[in-house]
């Protein structure tokens, strides 16, 4: 199994009681397999996100990919593991603005300085998101679905083994939220990389073949057509 | 794509913040490179008025001692290599007075008076030229004489004596200064070159008079103070090896005779005999005698010592009523008439003014043995024996008889030896009839007699004798002395033993006046060049004062970097607050980097290197816009600094270096330049500390940078700290209260130093509090606005402490101010005296009773019956003088030779003056630290300085030991035991006057003065100082209080500047609180929109912004100020210092204004984006 997130759960220290976001959040998914997370505001899956990305640690539970916890990683490690093996898309691309679109497809493969090896495939990449004549073109430039396009590809520059996006469409309009959410399911499949996106738009959910409800904490299947 | 890609996209993007952290840097680097410009421009206006001054002299060789003028020219045939050009000079210390057509008189004090012949002006460039009976003057000393060309000016000078002036036959009369007459004034020399002409290390103006060379030496011999020909000075110029000083001197040492360094050595009359060794000081120095002793013994030759002196009466006491008579008349000198006096004395035999020798009679040739008239050897003297010539016994026993009374104690010599204060004193010691032997052969040698200064002339009358005019007896003198004295001069009309000679008449000069060498059967010219020769290495120049010296002094110049060192720290904490505002504004991309997996390491390297990058691009702009700010501070300090300077003396100087590429910017702007890009560095590493430890996400969602993991923890620790810190400096502040005065400011200023940290930390304390853990709800608008400083805590925490720390540091400072002291209280800086006063030309001693200013008078006035009477409700202490280099903050160079005075024991006593102790004071010396001067000084003498002297100028601490030079050049170690503190003795150091006499034994007259007269009497004690001394000695008297306010002045000036580059500092505060404040509301600009949305009018919302930028600005001032008031408090209350209410009044109102003008200003900035486009943006 490609991706075994088990008993998650995380609280968060405040004045009062530590509140409890994920109380043993379990989610199992295997190579080019893709699941949809929905919510309402403050269920908590942005929080599952960002531990099943490594970004926070749970409170308790464990994540595994293909066997290995990343938590028991040294921090250089787990920075390496994190950069290799996944691939995030935000809400808000987040892409650097002083970069074009080239490099900014191009940023992770800086950490072991393969920016020019990696070269001809984000070319592809950007191909295959239908932005191959706007390379030079800096974000400033690019509509909101032409940017989240771009995060996509990056994400998917290292070859990872997870794409975790979170809100990918949020800002987008009907339109483009369905080109980024087909784009994603598209090349996450060829990739064969599994995707976990968080959202709470239900007709980006409806195409993912795995759907989990987060409540009360806890991961709830509804299974898709 | 790479990682110096992404760098350069990042530079160029973020331009406008990247843009604040140059121009951050450039302000700081341009203020530390400006300051060492300033430093830089200090020394080379120095330099430039040394090279002015000096001209092309090199190395000067100048001394108390004189010697042939003809040194000059073997010193310039033998260093050819160094194309050496050496001229001649006398360089004494006098006064001038020009006296008016219309009556009145002008007088200068601290002339120098340098006699000089054609060779000298070619040192200064100029072309040679003599003077012919005429002076030169130079136009400072014109203008304080009112003199121009063609009128007539008067020099006396001080008596340059071959002989020390407290050895007996040193001159004693009161008018020891020398007299050029009336010369006419020849030119008058510009400010520059010879008109600059000085060799002391100090930046004040001289008074020169330049006379002829010859002119001056005709009259030392004329007053029988020199020989012919000779002089105290070389000036060197040496193109090549003017560094090599130890060069120079091998060459003095190795050209150097006997007679350079005050030596002679002459054959007998006979031509044949002997050798007589002597020195023209009159008495051979011990190091001269043990070194020409030793030689004897080692080469085997005949030595015979010998000691001659003068004998005021040589007596036969013939019987118990004529002794009884005679000890009457004595008693009665001076109260009876002459005639009764002289009647007492010739009832007793008596020789006047006869040399008595000190030798061993029984030596053989070829001094001896002496015979007596039978032709048997005359005896060995015992101790108390006396052996006469038959010439007096003749005189003693007119009617013959002597043999009768041989071994009786009936002969007496009555003699002056040195009293205490140098006052003479005459002692008379009896002696037992040993024998009398004819004045022939060994004993009529003319030449055992050494020449006595003022002992020649025609007769006996005619003599100039060493001693006071009212100890001078030539009617004592009868036709039978004058005869003798024309046929043997002054050969010795009798003979005591060595020891005994040795006993009644040594000296700290010495004890023999002869060594006669002889070596039989050698001839006398070879024997003259192997006693030459052998004393060659023992007789070093060197250590006869023959010593070049290069006189390039050492300058400082680091002083403007501590002036500046808070406007430094201003600007580094404004660059420190650019760098982490742009660090904020770029928490997303961080948090990206992290997300991808940038390791964190990688991300802070690529931060660190942006900031490398604009701190060089500052560093760069900012050494550029130092030439600028330098330039206005050495305006500004022109224009503001004390009257000790002449106007044009600051001029702006960037020092360059001549490289293969041209020149270049010297050390000021690589030292600064390099130092700012460090400081810049390590500001921008601190700054970027601590972001890896916030989490990820919320890097992402921008969340505030600044909030600690645990807050608790944090609390916790920070609480800890202000506790230890103000506890801290109040006992800081409690243990000034017990320290001596002169300690408490630097506790003080500690102790509020801590209290700032304290209050600071304080405040962290508050904003971390404010914003995780308080629990209080924000109903009220004041809480709300309050609430919003703590959003950013850092940000608010410097922006406090950099107003904060600008406030102390001005206010602080003005702890150090000095203010006038009440003259008249005695452990003040003036130590109680009301006036000081200074001779030119030294008194012989101190007119400090009535006696003594009666004697002055006397000889002052010639006998004038108008003298001044005696000032008795003054107390007048007179001090020895070694003049030298000042030592006081007056003085920008670094002292070479500082000014020395010699301490009474009666001023010891009187005590006065507040001083710093050593740690191992004895309960007597801290009730009177004078005490001090009298510790053993078997390792080092103890010395005294004034603690601005010691600390600013000579960089030295209670303990140091360190060497100076004596009067013959020779090192001797010195202990600094004590500080004055903040006395008017800044200028010179002080020892007891024991070991001043020691060391400097020429220098035994009085040259400085410290009078004490109650205020109803002081104008009066002047007055008839005025009276007795003006003219004679060179006198000048200024007021304590004026003195030392002078001293003040130009530490107050220093403080001030200080303050004004504080003030500097504290607007760039007042500044960086601006854009802090302008960032502030710009990043909540949708927050003021919803603000406006709700309801809330321009006006409240302008009311928040005040109060959210006042909290910020207030906790500034009051930690600023009540640090501050900790560390001057104290001296408010107890030592009447006034509170600065000026600089107060300007913090506590420019401060708020600047800050509240810059707050409404980034409002109104902010409030003028449309509503909804900056709702849009929360």
């Amino acid at each position: 199994m490609l991706l075994q997130a088990r008993q998650l759960t995380k609280s968060f220290p405040t004045r009062g009681v530590p509140l409890e976001i994920l109380r043993g959040a379990d989610l199992t998914l295997d190579r080019g397999e893709a699941a949809a997370i929905m919510g309402p505001s403050g269920s908590g899956k942005s929080t599952l996100l960002h531990l099943l990305g490594t970004l926070d640690r749970p409170s308790a539970g464990s994540v595994r990919y293909e066997g290995i916890d990343p938590f028991t990683l040294a921090e250089a490690d787990l920075a390496d593991f994190r950069n290799r093996q996944i691939g995030f898309v935000f809400q808000d691309h987040h892409l650097l603005p002083q970069c074009t679109v080239l490099e900014n497809t191009l940023v992770p493969t800086l950490v072991r300085g393969e920016a020019a090896q990696r070269l001809d495939r984000a070319r592809a990449l950007l191909q295959r998101v239908g932005l191959s004549e706007r390379l030079d073109h800096r974000p400033a430039e690019l509509s909101g679905g032409e940017r989240q396009r771009v995060a996509v590809a990056r994400a998917l520059i290292n070859q990872p083994l997870v794409i975790l996006a979170d809100e990918p469409t949020g800002n987008l309009d009907a339109v483009s939220a369905a080109e980024v959410g087909g784009l994603l399911l598209e090349m996450c499949q060829a990739e064969g990389a599994a995707l976990v996106v968080v959202t709470h738009s239900a007709e980006l959910a409806a195409r993912f073949p795995q759907r989990h409800a987060l409540r009360d904490g806890r991961l709830e299947s509804e299974r898709g057509s | 794509m790479s990682w110096r890609r992404l760098l350069w996209a990042s530079l160029t993007y973020h331009g406008r913040a990247n843009l604040s952290v140059v121009l951050g840097v450039a302000l700081a680097t341009s203020v530390l490179v400006g300051a060492l410009l300033v430093g830089e421009s200090l020394q080379a206006s120095l330099r430039h008025q040394a090279i002015d001054r000096l001209g092309q002299i090199d190395l000067a060789l100048v001394g108390d001692r004189f010697f042939p003028e003809n040194l000059a020219d073997r010193l310039a045939a033998a260093t050819t290599a160094a194309e050496s050009r050496i001229a001649p000079v006398i360089m004494l210390r006098g006064s001038a007075v020009h006296r008016l057509d219309g009556g009145g008189v002008r007088r200068a004090g601290r002339v120098q008076v340098v006699a000089v012949d054609e060779r000298y002006w070619p040192l200064h460039g100029l072309p040679e030229r003599s003077l012919r009976g005429e002076v030169i003057v130079n136009a400072v000393l014109a203008a304080d004489l009112e003199a121009d060309v063609g009128q007539f000016v008067e020099v006396r000078l001080e008596q340059p004596h071959a002989i020390p002036a407290d050895s007996f036959v040193g001159r004693r009369t009161a008018t020891e200064g020398v007299l050029l007459p009336a010369a006419r004034v020849a030119e008058v020399l510009p400010m520059s070159g010879p008109g600059r002409f000085s060799l002391a290390a100090e930046q004040a103006e001289p008074r020169i008079v330049y006379v002829a060379l010859s002119t001056l030496q005709r009259l030392l011999r004329d007053e029988g103070l020199q020989p012919q020909g000779v002089v105290n000075g070389l000036l060197i110029a040496a193109p090549k090896l003017a560094d090599d000083e130890g060069w120079w001197r091998q060459r003095v040492n190795e050209l150097a005779q006997l007679e350079d360094m005050g030596f002679d050595l002459q054959p007998d009359a006979s031509g044949s005999r002997y050798l007589s060794f002597t020195s023209r000081r009159m008495l051979i120095e011990p190091a001269a005698a043990a070194a020409v002793t030793e030689a004897a013994r080692t080469h085997g030759w005949q030595a015979q010592p010998t000691l001659t002196y003068l004998a005021n009466v040589t007596y036969h006491r013939t019987g118990l009523v004529a002794s009884v008579a005679a000890s009457v008349a004595r008693l009665a000198h001076g109260a009876l008439p002459f005639d009764l006096i002289w009647l007492g004395e010739a009832a007793n035999s008596f020789t006047p003014y006869a040399t008595i020798c000190g030798l061993d009679p029984t030596l053989p040739a070829p001094w001896g043995p002496f015979l007596d008239a039978t032709g048997q050897p005359a005896p060995a003297l015992a101790d108390d024996e006396i052996l006469l010539t038959d010439t007096m016994a003749a005189d003693l026993w007119p009617l013959g008889g002597w043999e009768r009374e041989r071994g009786a104690a009936v002969a007496e010599l009555r003699y002056f030896v040195e009293g205490p204060d140098r006052a003479l004193r005459e002692e008379t010691t009896p002696f037992k009839l040993a024998g009398v032997v004819p004045l022939q052969g060994p004993a009529a040698d003319r030449s055992l007699t050494p020449e006595f200064p003022g002992l020649a002339g025609q007769s006996i009358r005619d003599w100039r004798p060493p001693f006071p005019k009212s100890q001078w007896h030539p009617d004592w003198v009868r036709d039978k002395d004058e005869r003798f004295y024309r046929q043997w001069r002054v050969a010795p009309r009798a003979f005591v033993s060595l020891a005994t000679a040795r006993k009644l008449w040594q000296s700290r000069h010495g004890d023999l006046t002869s060594i006669r060498l002889a070596a039989p059967p050698t001839d006398l010219k070879s024997l003259e060049q192997t006693v030459r020769a052998a004393l060659k290495p023992l007789l070093v120049a060197e250590h006869q004062g023959l010593a070049p010296t290069a006189i390039r002094a050492q300058l400082f110049g680091w002083l403007f970097v501590g002036f500046s060192f808070f406007l430094i720290l201003a600007a580094g904490l404004l660059v420190g607050l650019f760098v982490r505002l742009r660090l904020e504004q770029r928490q997303r991309e961080l948090g990206l980097y992290f997300a991808l997996g940038i390791p964190a390491r990688r991300v802070q390297a690529l931060l660190v290197r942006e900031g490398l990058i604009l701190s060089l691009a500052g560093a760069l702009g900012g050494t550029l816009l130092a030439v600028g700010y330098a330039w206005l501070l050495i305006q500004a300090i022109g224009w503001g600094w004390t009257g000790s300077l002449p106007s044009s003396f600051l001029q702006f100087h960037v020092l360059t270096w001549a490289t293969p590429l041209g020149r270049l910017p010297g050390p000021g702007v690589f030292i600064g330049f390099g130092l700012s890009l460090l400081i810049a560095w390590a500001t921008i590493r601190l700054a970027l500390r601590g972001w890896q430890a916030l989490a990820p996400q919320s890097l992402l969602v921008a969340a505030a940078m600044n909030l600690p993991v645990d807050a608790r923890r944090s609390l916790r620790r920070t609480a800890a700290l202000a506790l230890a810190t103000g506890g801290a400096g109040l006992a800081l502040a409690m243990a000034g209260r017990l320290v001596p005065p002169s300690q408490a400011p630097g506790l003080f200023f500690g102790a509020g130093f801590l209290i700032l940290v304290s209050g600071l930390t304080a405040l962290r304390w508050w904003l971390i509090w404010r914003s995780d853990c308080a629990r209080v709800p924000l109903l009220g608008l004041m809480r709300f606005a309050a609430a919003q400083t703590a959003r950013r805590p850092s940000r608010s925490l410097l922006t406090a402490g950099l107003i904060a720390s600008g406030v102390f540091i001005v206010l602080a400072v003005e702890a150090f101010r000095k203010s006038p002291t009440d003259v008249e209280d005695r452990t003040g800086g003036t130590g109680g005296f009301t006036w000081v006063g200074e001779a030119d030309v030294p008194l012989p001693w101190s007119p400090d009773d009535a006696a003594s200013w009666q004697r002055l008078a006397t000889d002052a006035m010639n006998g004038s019956d108008d003298v001044p009477p005696w000032p008795s409700e003054m107390q007048l202490f007179g001090l020895h003088l070694r003049p030298g280099d000042d030592v006081s903050c007056l003085n920008l160079y670094a002292p070479r030779q500082p000014r020395l005075l010699g301490v009474p024991d009666a001023l010891i006593e009187r005590g006065g003056f507040s001083f710093m102790l050593p740690g191992d004071a004895t309960p007597a010396e801290t009730e009177n630290p004078w005490r001090l001067l009298l510790r053993p000084a078997t390792e080092a003498v103890p010395i005294l300085a004034d603690d601005h002297a010691a600390q600013w100028v000579l960089q030295k601490n209670i303990g140091d030991v360190w060497e100076l030079a004596d009067e013959s050049g020779q090192p001797f170690k010195v202990r600094l035991v004590g500080l004055l503190n903040s006395s008017m003795l800044q200028s010179e150091l002080l020892m007891a006057g024991r070991h001043f006499r020691q060391h400097f034994p020429s220098r035994a007259g009085f040259g400085f003065f410290l009078i004490d007269a109650p205020t109803a009497a002081s104008a009066a004690a002047r007055h008839s100082l005025d009276e007795l001394l003006g003219d004679a000695f060179g006198w000048t008297v200024t007021s304590a209080a004026e003195r030392l306010a002078n001293f003040q002045a130009v530490e107050n000036t220093y403080l001030s500047t200080f303050q004004v580059l504080g003030g500097i500092g504290l607007l760039l505060g007042s500044l960086g609180l601006a854009i802090v404040l302008l960032r502030n509301f710009t990043e909540r600009i949708g927050e003021w929109a919803l603000l406006q949305a709700l309801g809330f009018s321009r006006r409240t919302l302008g009311g928040l912004a005040l109060v959210e930028q006042g909290v910020m600005l207030l906790a500034g001032l009051v930690v600023g100020v009540v640090a501050a008031a900790v560390a001057v408090a104290p001296m408010w209350m107890e030592m009447g210092r006034q509170i600065p209410w000026r600089p107060l009044a300007l913090m506590l109102v420019l401060l708020p204004v600047v800050g509240m003008l810059a707050g409404l200003a980034a409002l109104r900035s902010v409030l003028r984006v449309p509503l909804l486009q900056a709702l849009r943006r929360e």
